[in-house]
C-alpha cells in the first residue's frame, strides 16, 4: 500500500518537477504527461476506477498530445535564452513552502478528517451513470454546453484569419511534408 | 490469482513488459557499440553520408494549425467519451427522459462539429 | 434510483435553453445565410437574432416566471433568481447591441454573438446553482466564454494579450477554488449549500475550513476583481473588444456576487465564528480587508489612468470593494446588494457604449479623445454624464441609492470603520469621473464635426440604459420592492 504510494507520488512529483525545470519544451510535456500517468495511479490505487481510466484517457490520451501539438504548432523548440529560474524564484519557493506548511497544518489538526476512517467509498461505474443521469443530469448539459463553447472557441482562435489565409496562400504547404 | 493483489499488478507488469520490449534493444544495440565500435568522431565520419546534401536552416517547421484543430476536436469528444460510458453502463436501468438527457448531450456536440465543418476548418488544404 | 422529473428540469431551465438554441440559432444563420455576405451585413443579421432572442428571453421570464426547485439545489428558480436572471438578459442584450457598432470588426459575428449568449446562459445557471459542484461547472462554462469573447478579436495583439491574461489568472483562481470547494466537502460531507452550512456549524473553528473559505474566496474574488486578485482587470478591460469588455464588467460581476453572497451568506454564515470569543469570524475579517483595499487601491489608481477603459476597470475594482460591504452586512446587506450590483451593471456597459464610439471614430480611448463629443453627440453626450454620475452615487440617479442602501447596511451591521473609508474613497472617485465629462463637455478639440453618424441601435441601446438609470434612480423602489418581496419569500 504504502510502498505504491511513495512510486506513484515520486511519478507525480518528479514528472511535475521535470515538467518545471527541464530545457526543451518538448521534454516538459512529456514528463507532465508522466506526471498525468502517476495522478491516474493514484485515483487507481484510491479503487476510484472510472476517475482513473477517465485520467488516462483525457489527459495522458489527448491533453498530453494537444500539449506536444501546440509546441510544434508554435515553434517553441529550442531553450529558452532567459534563464530558466526569475530572479524571484526565491520568494516564490518560500511562498509555496508557506502555503505547503499552512495547508499541512490544517489538515493535520483539523477535527473533521481526524479520528473517523471514512469508508473507502466504491463508486461503480453503474452508480455514477445513475447519478449523471438523474440528479446531476443538469450538471452533465453544462458540461455538454461547455465542450462546445470550448470547441467553437478554441476552433476560432486557432483557425488561421481570413487575411492570413490569404496571405499564406501565395507560398503555401512546402513545410508540410512533416 | 489471488485475491489481496492489486487488480492492477497484470496492468503494471504488461506495462513493464512493454517498456522492456521498447528500451531493451536498444540497450543491447548501445552494449554491442561500446564494445564493438569505439566512438572516435570525425568531421568526415560525422559528414553527411556519401551523396547526401548538406542540410539548410532548422528542421523544426511550423505545423499547420489544422494539427492544432483536429487535436482539440479530438480532445472535446474524448472527454464526451467518458461522459458516455456511465450512460452506457447504467442504460438497463434507465428512463426515456434520460435518454432523451444523453441524447442532447450528445446533439451539442454534434452541432459543434457540424458547425466545424460548414466553416471549412476541417478541410485540409 | 430516485426518479426524475425531466420535463419539470425542462419547464424550469426554459429560460436557458431557449438562449442556446438561440446561439445554435446564431452560428446556423450567419453560417447558411450570412455565407458570403459582407462583414457588416453578418454582424446585422446575426446580431439581430441574437437580440431578438434575448428579448423573447426576458419577456419570457418576467412575464411568465415558472418557480421551483431541481434536484436539490441543481437549479433553483425563485422569485430572487429570476429577478437575476432578468437583468442579466437585459444586459446581455444591450451588449449584443453595442457589438453592432463597428469599434471592433468581428472576423466571425456568428460565433461572437454566440458565446455572448453561451456566456449569459452559463451566468443564469451560476445563479440558481445552489449545489457547489454546479457553482463551479457553471462558474467554469461562463469564464470559458468570456475568455474567447476577450481574445475574439485576433487582429489586436491587445485582445489577445487580455485573452491571455484573463485564461491565465482565471484558470489558477479556479483551480484555488475547486482545492477550496473539495476541501469543503471534505469537511462536511455534501455539496449542497444548506448541507455544507450545517456541516459547517458542525465543524464549528476548524483550520481546514478556514483554508476552504480562503481558497474560495479567492476563487470569487477573482472572478468579480477585488483587489489582491485584479491585476488582470485592467488589460482586460483595455485590451478585449469592448461588448466582451461590457459583459465582463457587467454581467460576470452580477452573477459572481449573486452566487459570492449566497455561498458566504448561506454557506460561511453561522460557520466559523470562534465561539465565546465574540470575535468576529475570520470570513469577516477577510473579506473586510479585501474590501477596504479594494476601495483604496481602485479609487487611488483610477486618478491618474489616461485610458478610459483603465479608468472604469480600476473604478470597477472600487465598485468590488463597496459590493464587498454588502456581502459583510450579511442578510441585511443582500437586497442593496443586489440592487447596486444590478444598477451598476446599466451604468458600466453604457460607459462602454460611449466608449466604444469614441473609439471606433478616434481609434483610442484617451481622455483627451472625449473632447468634442458634446457638440458632436450632444444627446449621447448626456447619457454619458447620467452613467458617469450614476457611477460616482450622485443623488437622483441609480447608482447613488444603491451605495446609501450598501452603506446603510454596512452600519446596521456594524463595520462603521469600513463605511467611513467608503465615504472618503466615494469623494474621491467623483474626481476621475468629473474628469471624463470635463473633456466630453469643456475639452478642446481640433474637430468633431466630421464623426461618423453613431448606429441607430447604439443610439438606441445607451438610451435605454440611460432611461434605466435615471428610473431607478427616480424611483427606486421600482426595483427594491422587488427584490425585498423576493427575498422575503426566499426566505432571507
Amino acid at each position: 500500500m504504502s510502498v505504491t504510494l511513495c512510486i506513484l507520488a515520486i511519478l507525480i512529483l518528479g514528472g511535475a518537477g521535470a515538467a518545471m525545470a527541464l530545457p526543451r519544451l518538448i521534454h516538459c510535456a512529456l514528463a507532465l504527461a508522466l506526471s498525468m500517468a502517476g495522478l491516474a495511479g493514484l485515483y487507481l490505487q484510491m479503487n476510484a476506477q472510472f476517475v482513473g481510466f477517465a485520467q488516462a484517457l483525457v489527459y495522458i490520451g489527448a491533453v498530453a498530445i494537444l500539449i506536444v501539438f501546440a509546441i510544434l504548432l508554435t515553434g517553441g523548440e529550442g531553450t529558452a535564452e532567459v534563464g530558466r529560474f526569475y530572479g524571484s524564484w526565491r520568494m516564490g519557493v518560500g511562498i509555496a513552502l508557506g502555503v505547503l506548511g499552512v495547508l499541512g497544518l490544517a489538515v493535520l489538526s483539523s477535527r473533521a478528517l481526524a479520528g473517523q476512517a471514512v469508508p473507502v467509498p466504491e463508486a461503480q461505474v453503474r452508480e455514477i451513470g445513475d447519478l449523471l443521469m438523474t440528479d446531476y443530469v443538469l450538471a452533465l448539459e453544462v458540461i455538454g454546453l461547455l465542450l462546445t463553447a470550448a470547441l467553437l472557441g478554441a476552433v476560432i482562435l486557432a483557425m488561421p484569419s481570413a487575411s492570413a489565409r490569404t496571405g499564406s496562400a501565395t507560398h503555401p504547404a512546402k513545410d508540410q511534408d512533416a | 490469482m489471488q485475491t489481496d493483489t492489486s487488480p492492477y499488478l497484470l496492468l503494471l507488469v504488461l506495462m513493464v513488459g512493454a517498456l522492456l520490449l521498447a528500451l531493451v534493444p536498444i540497450g543491447l544495440a548501445r552494449l554491442w557499440a561500446l564494445t564493438a565500435s569505439p566512438p572516435k568522431p570525425g568531421a568526415e565520419k560525422n559528414a553527411i553520408y556519401e551523396c547526401g546534401l548538406e542540410s539548410k536552416g532548422d528542421a523544426w517547421v511550423q505545423f499547420r494549425p489544422q494539427y492544432y484543430i483536429y487535436a482539440i476536436i479530438f480532445l472535446v469528444f474524448d472527454v464526451e467519451t467518458v461522459f458516455l460510458l456511465p450512460f452506457a453502463v447504467s442504460f438497463g436501468g434507465l428512463s426515456a427522459g434520460a435518454f432523451v438527457a444523453i441524447m442532447i448531450f450528445l446533439l451539442l456536440l454534434v452541432e459543434g462539429l457540424v458547425w466545424a465543418w460548414q466553416k471549412g476548418v476541417l478541410s485540409w488544404k | 434510483m430516485s426518479s426524475i422529473d425531466y420535463l419539470r428540469l425542462l419547464q424550469l431551465a426554459a429560460p436557458e435553453t431557449f438562449l442556446t438554441l438561440t446561439g445554435l440559432m446564431v452560428l446556423a444563420v450567419d453560417l447558411i445565410v450570412g455565407r458570403g455576405s459582407a462583414p457588416g451585413t453578418r454582424i446585422i443579421l446575426s446580431g439581430s437574432v441574437a437580440a431578438t432572442g434575448c428579448l423573447l428571453a426576458a419577456g419570457g421570464l418576467f412575464l411568465l416566471p415558472v418557480y421551483g426547485t431541481f434536484a436539490a439545489g441543481m437549479l433553483v428558480a425563485d422569485p430572487l433568481t429570476v429577478l437575476i436572471k432578468v437583468s442579466l438578459v437585459i444586459l446581455t442584450l444591450f451588449t449584443v447591441l453595442l457589438a453592432f457598432s463597428d469599434a471592433a470588426p468581428l472576423a466571425d459575428p456568428g460565433e461572437y454573438f454566440a458565446l455572448l449568449l453561451f456566456a449569459c446562459v452559463g451566468m443564469m445557471f451560476l445563479t440558481s446553482a445552489e449545489d457547489l459542484l454546479m457553482v463551479f461547472l457553471a462558474l467554469e462554462f461562463t469564464s470559458l466564454s468570456l475568455y474567447i469573447l476577450a481574445a475574439f478579436n485576433k487582429q489586436s495583439p491587445h485582445s489577445t494579450e487580455a485573452g491571455i491574461k484573463y485564461f491565465l489568472f482565471g484558470s489558477i483562481s479556479a483551480a484555488f477554488m475547486l482545492f477550496g470547494l473539495s476541501l469543503v466537502y471534505g469537511v462536511t460531507g455534501s455539496v449542497q449549500l444548506p448541507e455544507v452550512a450545517a456541516g459547517l456549524a458542525r465543524a464549528g473553528n476548524d483550520p481546514l475550513a478556514l483554508v476552504a473559505l480562503v481558497m474560495i474566496a479567492m476563487g470569487f474574488g477573482f472572478k468579480v476583481a477585488a483587489v489582491p486578485f485584479h491585476l488582470w482587470a485592467p488589460d482586460v478591460y483595455q485590451g478585449a473588444p469592448i461588448p466582451s469588455a461590457a459583459l465582463i464588467a457587467s454581467g460576470s460581476k452580477v452573477a459572481s456576487f449573486f452566487v459570492f453572497a449566497k455561498v458566504v451568506v448561506i454557506g460561511f454564515g453561522g460557520a466559523p465564528a470562534a465561539v465565546g470569543s465574540g470575535a468576529a469570524p475570520v470570513w469577516v475579517i477577510l473579506l473586510g480587508i479585501m474590501a477596504a483595499v479594494s476601495m483604496i487601491l481602485g479609487n487611488l489608481a483610477a486618478l491618474v489612468q489616461v485610458s478610459v477603459r483603465r479608468l472604469l476597470a480600476f473604478s470597477a475594482i472600487a465598485h468590488a470593494g463597496y459590493m464587498l460591504l454588502g456581502i459583510l452586512a450579511g442578510t441585511e446587506g443582500f437586497g442593496p446588494l443586489v440592487y447596486y450590483v444590478i444598477t451598476y451593471g446599466l451604468a458600466t456597459v453604457g460607459a462602454f457604449g460611449v466608449v466604444s464610439i469614441v473609439q471606433a471614430r478616434t481609434g483610442s480611448d484617451r481622455l483627451c479623445d472625449f473632447a468634442g463629443f458634446h457638440r458632436r453627440f450632444p444627446v449621447l453626450a448626456f447619457c454619458m454624464l447620467i452613467f458617469m454620475l450614476s457611477l460616482a452615487g450622485i443623488p437622483p440617479l441609480a447608482g447613488f441609492f444603491g451605495k446609501f442602501y450598501v452603506f446603510a447596511a454596512a452600519v446596521k451591521a456594524g463595520s462603521l470603520a469600513l463605511f467611513i473609508l467608503a465615504l472618503a474613497t466615494s469623494t474621491v472617485s467623483l474626481f476621475y469621473y468629473l474628469q471624463v465629462l470635463k473633456q466630453i463637455y469643456v475639452g478642446e478639440t481640433a474637430d468633431a464635426s466630421h464623426w461618423e453618424p453613431v448606429p441607430i441601435t447604439v443610439s438606441v441601446a445607451l438610451l435605454a440604459m440611460a432611461f434605466g438609470v435615471t428610473l431607478l434612480g427616480c424611483f427606486p423602489d421600482l426595483l427594491l420592492n422587488r427584490i425585498t418581496i423576493a427575498l422575503r419569500i426566499t426566505g432571507f
